[in-house]
């Protein structure tokens, strides 16, 4: 697995590689695997990415596409007159939505921080 | 009066002071009583740091007799002065030639030819000649030889349950490389890679966050460290305690007790250690950046997410294993929503059940004798400047990437591409924030902080691969 030097798989477990190789073959020994590592992890990660990247056509983007062929074409909405509502019966009815999902979940409370009319 | 004196000479405090080194002791307990403040007051990794200190404690308890390191090295078995298979060793090296192998002065074995005044390996023909006369001994059913004596592990295995102590016998879960594997399975349940699904690119932070490892590596190396106990230095750098200890016991498990407590200790100190380089490495206008919304992700893709990593990784650095097989059988308990009862019991039960194992057996690793050592210090320095370079190379990376997308990539949640889930990604986000409180980093740092879970793991196969 050495491509650059003359350190034996022997000398892996060898306390003073430095003093035995010499500084060189250290210092290439180090690059090397520095080297090897950093491809051997952007490369598997890489193919993941790739991987991922299929993932997304597959189940992100056809399924999307194909949804939105199935859609019949969309006219252009007209606009709806609003009916004059009493504020007061709107205010009745939220109020009426909310204690039936308090009752529903015991425990919840709900607070109306705002609303508006489309 | 003489049972009283019999009884007090056996005690404790009596073995602690008669021996050479008693101080080292002393010194132990005033490091394990700061990891104990870490732990419990600055609350740093409690779950672990607590069980590692009181191991650590048990095993620098003179007489307790919990924990024998020993019995875990083949230099033990093998010494041809005290080792239990001394007189097998003996009598094979007295049928080969004397020219084959040198004697230490602590009578450890090892082979090879002095050939102009350098030691050199033995060829593959004089291995086969001598392993011809190897297999006719005794030793051969205890020990296996290729170039070099290995004890079998059932020989280990017989010698702890014979003679061990119960810190010896919960060791036997980290020599056999379970505990680990265990407890990736419950990070990987407790794992959601919707984030890094969503967002492929962020598997390159995750990468680029390995720097450290191969960095720390090169430099322990100039420090005197061998390839195999410099690879279990390196692998700190990946940020995750799991697979820094699967490493180390492999390549180099007298370093398993300073190693785990530098990578957890570090994996603590993120919020500390990251933030500095976070901001050196960054422009303000970079780090305000906003990301777009990740797409959703579909049940189908979480389900086939942990198949295809585990067919790919595996098949491609297969000494990852133990680590990405696992994480990924949790995380399929987990997605697939028909195992919730095992999802739970990876989550919850086993994980902290194999935490406890876990701490307190890699603790006891760490007895006076070969704690106190400047080697330690060494492991301790090489560690935090791992965790610098692996902070450093995400950060480029994202870097990198930001300039790629045209600005799309917030280059801070490279910094959590060191693992360490969910921490690094919990800074990615306090320092975005910081400079813009409207800016909700953390789901996309999560992406590159699971990543850099996959990342460390591949980087751990190839230390495995080259060196075990």
């Amino acid at each position: 697995m050495n491509f650059l030097l003359n350190i034996s798989p022997d000398d892996y477990g060898t306390k003073h590689l430095l003093s035995e190789a010499g500084f060189l073959d250290t210092l290439l020994f180090g690059l090397q695997m520095l080297l090897i590592g950093m491809v051997a992890v952007f490369a598997v990660l890489g193919l993941l990415w790739f991987c991922l990247y299929l993932f997304r056509i597959l189940f992100h983007d056809l399924p999307a596409k194909k949804a939105k062929a199935e859609l019949p074409e969309e006219s252009e909405p007209a606009p709806v007159a609003l009916p004059d509502t009493n504020d007061d019966e709107i205010v009745a009815v939220i109020a009426a939505a909310i204690a039936a999902a308090e009752s529903e979940n015991a425990g919840l409370k709900f607070r109306v921080v705002s609303f508006r009319r489309k | 009066m003489d049972a009283i004196l019999t009884f007090l000479s056996k005690t404790g405090i009596v073995a602690l002071f008669s021996q050479s080194n008693w101080w080292q002791y002393l010194v132990m307990y005033v490091i394990i009583g700061t990891l104990f403040y870490l732990a419990v007051v600055k609350k740093f990794e409690p779950l672990l740091l607590l069980p590692i200190a009181f191991g650590m404690l048990l095993a620098n308890l003179p007489a307790a007799n919990l924990m024998h390191m020993d019995f875990f090295f083949d230099d033990y078995y093998l010494s041809t002065t005290n080792g239990t298979l001394a007189s097998a060793v003996t009598d094979f090296l007295q049928r080969i030639d004397p020219s084959f192998y040198t004697i230490a002065e602590n009578g450890v074995v090892s082979f090879g030819q002095v050939v102009d005044g350098s030691k050199t390996a033995l060829s593959t023909d004089v291995i086969s000649s001598l392993k011809d006369i190897f297999q006719s001994t005794e030793l051969a059913k205890s020990v296996t030889f290729d170039g070099a004596l290995h004890v079998k592990m059932s020989t280990i295995i017989k010698e702890v349950v014979n003679n061990g102590g119960l810190v010896d016998i919960l060791y036997l879960g980290v020599k056999l490389g379970i505990y680990p594997s265990l407890i990736f399975l419950g990070v990987g349940a407790m794992t959601d890679f919707s984030p890094l699904i969503s967002n492929p690119k962020s598997l390159l932070m995750g990468a680029g966050a390995q720097l450290g490892v191969f960095a720390a590596f090169f430099f322990a190396l100039f420090l005197g460290f061998s390839p195999m106990e410099a690879g279990a230095i390196g692998i700190i750098g990946g940020a995750d305690g799991p697979t820094a200890i699967l490493v180390t016991k492999e390549l180099a498990p007298h370093l398993l007790g300073a190693i785990a407590i530098a990578a957890y200790s570090y994996m603590a100190l993120i919020p500390i250690i990251q933030p500095p380089f976070m901001k050196l490495l960054t422009t303000e206008r970079e780090r305000k950046i906003h990301m777009s919304n990740l797409r959703p992700v579909s049940k189908t893709e979480k389900v086939i997410f942990p198949i295809v990593v585990t067919l790919l990784v595996v098949l491609i650095v297969p000494d990852a294993a133990p680590l990405v097989g696992f994480l990924m059988l949790g995380n399929l308990f987990n997605v697939t929503g028909v195992t919730d009862r095992l999802s739970k019991t990876a989550q919850n039960e086993l994980c902290n059940i194999v935490t406890i194992f876990l701490g307190v057996s890699v603790g006891a690793t760490a007895n006076a004798a070969n704690f106190l050592k400047l080697e330690t210090i060494y492991i301790i320095g090489l560690g935090l400047l791992a965790f610098c370079i692996s902070t450093c190379g995400g950060l480029l990376t994202g870097k990198l990437m930001c300039k790629l997308t045209g600005g799309k990539i917030n280059p801070l949640i490279g910094s959590a591409g060191v693992s360490a889930v969910p921490m690094a990604a919990r800074v990615s986000q306090d320092v975005g924030r910081k400079e813009d409180p409207s800016n909700f980093l953390l789901m996309h740092a999560m992406g590159p902080n699971v990543a850099g879970v996959i990342g460390s793991a591949v980087a751990a196969g190839v230390f495995l691969s080259f060196f075990h």
